[in-house]
């Protein structure tokens, strides 16, 4: 539309010459430039001229030569359905003029009485109230589009339940259109799916009875005309007048379908992980008590085997000495050593049969870890091997206040071991001297036990720890060769390491390592 | 019992022949009488023992816990519980695997251990410091341990 400010484009449509001229007077050269006319004489001429160029009014003779009556007027509104169009009307026809009004034109002008101001004020007041309504078209287009064009169903919905509109969305989900939900309040009521109706009940209760003021939102199934179960997520907003008066709720229902479905699957696989993790679970927990079962079996085994060994030791070292204590007059001197070879055979066999238990333990117990003083531990293994040959003078040198973190009593067998082979390589050694310390190397805390003993030949030194491969001969010094094997399995499993170092006749050191705490 | 001799009359539970010889031998080292009773198991023990008189009842009970059948712990369990033999003072036989069983066997009511092969020396100590102490005690053996 034209700029009030800018000249309004007229259309004369009128044969009279002598109604023209008036015409021309009234609003030509009134307002000064305000409007600029056209005229034509025929309706066909009025058609060529909108053709030509539009006009923002048209002035109407209803009587022309080539139409007549509402005829003409029907004629342009089909041509021009947007222009408003103000009819001259005979002075006792103002039937006509209201049939004309009816039919579509904007306004008359009765023939007889045109005055100056009447033509001024009926052209502007046409020319404002159509321009108006175009604006009101024009609004009501785009909201309606806005409503319309929307996927989601949504409906305006009284304080008293009956339904202002329904947007065409409806018949799309619900299978009903907006006719029927306006016909029929109970509608919206109905299609809740059963199980969702008492949902659906206090839902509206609170938000349309009781008129919550809130925006509230709900979930509920429907059943579409076609039986399909369809999800509505639903929300819906209080109504507010512009006096504050509650006008009901604007609700907005989305199909949510794919959404349930899909965090059913969710849930659904889910469920099925944990359900798997669970039958995991239960199987790993199953596995272990059947290796917690095979390593009980194995400690018993190991156990009876043990105690089932031993016995035939026990008659061989018991009737051996029976023998040369009741026939030692009977026996000469090799018969008494002898005798003497054969119990010490069956120590020698009880003690390895000690020691294969042993390492076979030190491999299946669960490790404890805690502080352990290894120094305190030294002075408790020096005092035992004291014990046990008090005739011997040996120098010990025991580093105080050395705590590392382990199990107590797997440390122990080491320290029995390695002070215990100390206190054994210099047992033929006059100055024997038995050194336990630490010392660090690149970072690294490392413990070491010396001793200034019969040591070893370094070239043989990868057989230190290989389980009954022994550096020196039975006769020299006593051992089963296993004991170095277990030391090393023990420092394994705390994470660290040992390593030997000899010379014949000099003496030799072990340094182990154990895990660094992080 | 006299309190201050050893026991005349000992009934051993042993399975292993051998080591009832090397007892035998142990137990009469220093020329001292002593009636030792044999039972190769728990149930041959039991017998044994139902068949005596009071006066014929061993004196003293030495016990391997490693027995066929019937166990040495549940021999020991049945020995406590029945009054004719309840307060017969029981010592185990132990090899040095054994020593965790201790434990339990003293929960059973053993009165002490001791080592195999038997040795003649640790005996004499056991009775002394051992047996004549409970015996001392009005004979009552010790409570269990439940």
């Amino acid at each position: 539309m034209t700029d009030v400010a800018a000249p309004v484009n007229l259309l004369l449509v009128e044969d009279n010459g002598g109604d023209r001229r008036l015409i021309h007077e009234y609003l030509g050269t009134l307002g000064g430039g305000a409007f600029v006319i056209r005229e034509t004489e025929t309706l066909a001429g009025a058609f060529a001229q909108l053709k030509s160029a539009p006009a923002d009014l048209v002035l109407l003779d209803l009587g022309l030569p080539d139409s007549w009556g509402l005829d003409t007027l029907s004629a342009l509104r089909a041509v021009a359905p947007r222009i408003p169009i103000v009819v001259f009307t005979g002075s006792d026809d103002e039937e006509q003029a209201l049939r004309a009004i009816k039919a579509g034109a904007q306004d008359y002008l009765v023939k007889g009485q045109l005055t100056k101001a009447a033509i001024l004020r009926t052209v502007r007041y046409t020319f404002e109230r159509y321009r108006l309504e175009d604006a009101l078209r024009a609004s009501e287009e785009k909201f309606r589009t806005i409503a319309d064009f929307t996927g989601d169903w949504e409906y305006w919905i009284r304080p008293d339940d009956t339904v202002v509109y329904v947007n065409p969305a409806c018949r799309a989900i619900t299978g009903y259109g907006p006719e029927d939900f306006i016909a029929d309040p109970e509608l919206i009521m109905k299609i809740v799916h059963p199980d969702d109706q008492e949902v659906f009940r206090t839902h509206h209760r609170q938000a349309v009875g009781r008129g919550d003021s809130r925006t509230l939102e709900c979930e509920f199934r429907i059943v579409s005309r076609d039986g399909a179960v369809r999800w509505m997520g639903h929300i819906c907003h209080p109504v507010i007048g512009p006096d504050g008066s509650n006008k009901g709720r604007r609700v907005s229902n989305r199909d949510v379908t794919a959404r349930k479905e899909a965090e059913a699957r969710t849930a659904q696989a889910v469920e099925e992980v944990r359900r798997l993790n669970a039958d995991l679970e239960a199987r790993v927990a199953s596995r272990t008590a059947d290796l917690d079962g095979a390593l009980r079996e194995l400690e018993s085994f190991s156990y009876s085997v043990s105690h089932d060994l031993r016995a035939p030791l026990r008659s061989l070292d018991g009737f051996s000495q029976a023998l040369l204590e009741e026939y030692a007059e009977q026996l000469d001197d090799t018969g008494k050593k002898y005798l003497e070879r054969i119990r010490a055979a069956s120590r020698r066999m009880a003690a390895l049969i000690d020691d294969l238990l042993q390492l076979s333990r030190v491999v299946r117990r669960p490790l404890a870890c805690a502080p352990v003083n290894l120094s305190a531990l030294a002075q408790e293994v020096a005092a035992d091997l004291r014990t046990e040959s008090p005739g011997r003078q040996v120098t010990l040198v025991v580093e105080p206040g050395l705590v590392v973190q382990g199990d107590g009593q797997l440390l122990r067998i080491v320290l029995d071991n390695l002070l215990g082979n100390a206190w054994k390589f210099t047992s033929r050694t006059a100055a024997a001297r038995v050194e336990f310390g630490s010392r660090t190397v690149a970072g690294r805390r490392e413990y070491f036990v010396r001793d200034n003993g019969a040591g070893f030949d370094q070239a043989y030194a990868d057989k230190l720890f290989v389980a009954f491969q022994r550096l020196h001969a039975e006769s020299q010094f006593p051992g089963t060769g296993i004991g170095l094997t277990i030391v090393k399995r023990i420092l394994l499993r705390h994470g660290g390491d040992i390593r030997g170092e000899g010379r014949p006749g000099e003496g030799a050191e072990f340094t182990f390592t154990l895990q660094e705490a992080p | 019992m006299n309190v201050r001799r050893a026991p005349a009359r000992i009934l051993l539970v042993e399975d292993n022949t051998d080591d009832v010889e090397l007892a035998r031998r142990a137990l009469r080292h220093n020329g001292h009488p002593v009636e030792l009773l044999v039972a190769g198991d728990g149930v041959a023990a039991l017998e044994l023992l139902a068949a005596a008189s009071a006066d014929e009842l061993p004196e003293l009970v030495l016990l391997d816990l490693k027995l066929p059948r019937l166990g040495g712990l549940d021999l020991l369990s049945r020995l406590r519980a029945a009054p004719a033999t309840s307060l017969i003072p029981v010592v185990v036989l132990t090899t040095s695997l054994e020593e965790r069983d201790l434990e339990e066997a003293y929960r059973r009511g053993a009165n002490s251990y001791l080592r195999k092969p038997v040795n003649y020396e640790e005996f004499v100590l056991m009775v002394r410091d051992v047996v004549h102490y409970w015996l001392s005690l009005n004979q009552r053996p010790p409570p269990a341990k439940t």
